[in-house]
């Protein structure tokens, strides 16, 4: 018996397609309401239901799903929201959670470490109140969120900051690296905004300027916080990884809003194995993407379907954003 | 040190069988443990929260190996699982005389 690295097992699902890792979204709503959300809600549709969410946690596991994250709009607003988490740990999966921490409550938080999540996943956009309120158009929300971390390290969670950023909240980076050692709390960064995941493009506006970026990832370099991935079989989407929208859409990543089927018309096994949009986009590879395959930026470019998808209508066109990225990543090393 | 009529249950961790092995998730000390074919067969054989004993007759006939090989080396593997808190352990109860 041997510890072993994620990177193993990814591969060997990639192989294999075994749907190791599955986001599930409980809920579109949510709290607050963030300048740069790609979410959209669609009120015509209905939700999963409790039963049905409860059912398909069994399928995820069955099919081979090991990793789940608990995702939303706001996962907490659902009211069922512990009792799915509960669910979902005894049907074996171990669990992560992205939220935006303001309805973490005492209980709640103590609750969350009896279930032994693996980790709690914070957005925070700013080291104060006045940056992150003015990015969630929600007052208190920062105070709130930030109770909200003091209350999950105090039943003994293990925390991660996703730090967005923006154009909004640039001049605050280096105040939140600091608030992040002043909470003991690890944090991701993330410079890429993407379009709204009905193509429209408001959220791009609050994109950073190629000075602001490239001096992003000159600070980032040395902390390592980019992670190089293979660029042949850039991600895991539709290989050993999925996600699932509240109105049950099975997705080959969250990042690229096709619907591959529907889990209230089908089983996740018979779409994850039968979907002929799964089944495509399983023989991607970068060989096939012409414009990028001898592009001089391969090297640097984080290579992201999704984001191709998003804003260009194919996972075959190179996103402009992660040319612009690849290209403040390739001056950084130059 | 285990006995034969120890009986041996999981631990709560998530697992998965990955092809031919199941991949364990330590969710306190963040690592993952991978079992070989035999180690995955006796992982999920605690399903039964079995005694020792019928955990080495099981793989012994199962997988057609020799009795004392197996009495030699599954107490060992099950040693490194305890090692690890992926499984506990507690002693039979002696069965009531009539």
């Amino acid at each position: 018996m041997e510890p072993l690295i994620i990177e193993e097992i990814t591969t060997k699902a990639d192989e294999s397609l075994i749907p190791l890792s599955v986001l599930l979204e409980l809920t579109r709503h949510c709290n607050l309401n963030c300048r740069h959300c790609y979410r959209v809600e669609y009120p015509q549709r209905k939700e999963m239901s409790l039963l049905r969410i409860r059912d398909l946690l069994e399928e995820l596991h069955k099919t081979g799903c090991l990793f789940l994250t608990i995702s939303g709009g706001e996962p907490l607003i659902h009211p069922h929201f512990l009792e799915i988490c509960q669910k979902a740990i005894n049907a074996n999966m171990a669990l992560q959670i992205f939220t935006n921490g303001t309805l973490i409550t005492k209980e709640i938080a103590k609750r969350l470490f009896s279930l032994s999540i693996m980790q709690v996943h914070i957005s925070i956009y700013g080291a104060d109140a006045r940056i992150h309120n003015y990015i969630t158009q929600t007052e208190n929300s920062y105070e709130r969120s930030i109770e909200g971390v003091k209350r999950l390290k105090e039943a003994g969670l293990n925390i991660r900051f996703k730090y967005i950023l923006m154009k909004e909240n640039i001049a605050d980076l280096s105040r939140m690296l600091k608030l992040s050692r002043e909470l003991n709390v690890s944090y991701d960064i993330d410079p890429i905004i993407t379009p709204r995941d009905d193509g429209n493009m408001f959220p791009t506006k609050s994109r950073l300027s190629d000075e602001d970026l490239e001096m992003v990832y000159k600070k980032l370099h040395t902390s390592a916080q980019i992670q190089h991935q293979s660029y042949y079989y850039p991600c895991s989407f539709a290989r050993s990884s999925c996600a699932i929208n509240s109105y049950g859409d099975v997705y080959p990543c969250i990042q690229m809003p096709c619907s591959s089927g529907n889990i209230l018309d089908s089983s996740f096994e018979k779409i994850w194995r039968n979907s002929r949009l799964l089944n495509r986009i399983r023989r991607y590879s970068i060989s096939k993407k012409k414009q990028c395959y001898r592009c001089e930026l391969l090297l640097y470019c984080r290579q992201c379907p999704g984001l191709d998808y998003l804003e260009t209508g194919s996972i075959y066109k190179p996103s402009p954003e992660a040319c612009r990225n690849a290209y403040a990543i390739k001056r950084c090393f130059s | 040190m285990l006995k034969s009529n120890t009986l041996i249950e999981r631990t709560y961790f998530p697992f998965q069988r990955i092809e031919d092995s199941v991949v364990i998730v330590d969710t306190k000390d963040r690592l993952l443990h991978q079992l070989n074919e035999v180690g995955s067969y006796i992982w999920e054989y605690l399903d039964k929260k079995p005694s020792l004993d019928e955990i080495v007759d099981s793989v012994a006939e199962e997988y057609e190996v020799d009795l004392a090989v197996a009495q030699r080396e599954i107490p060992q593997f099950l040693e490194t699982l305890l090692e690890n808190h992926l499984i506990k352990i507690s002693e039979k109860s002696p069965t009531p005389e009539a």
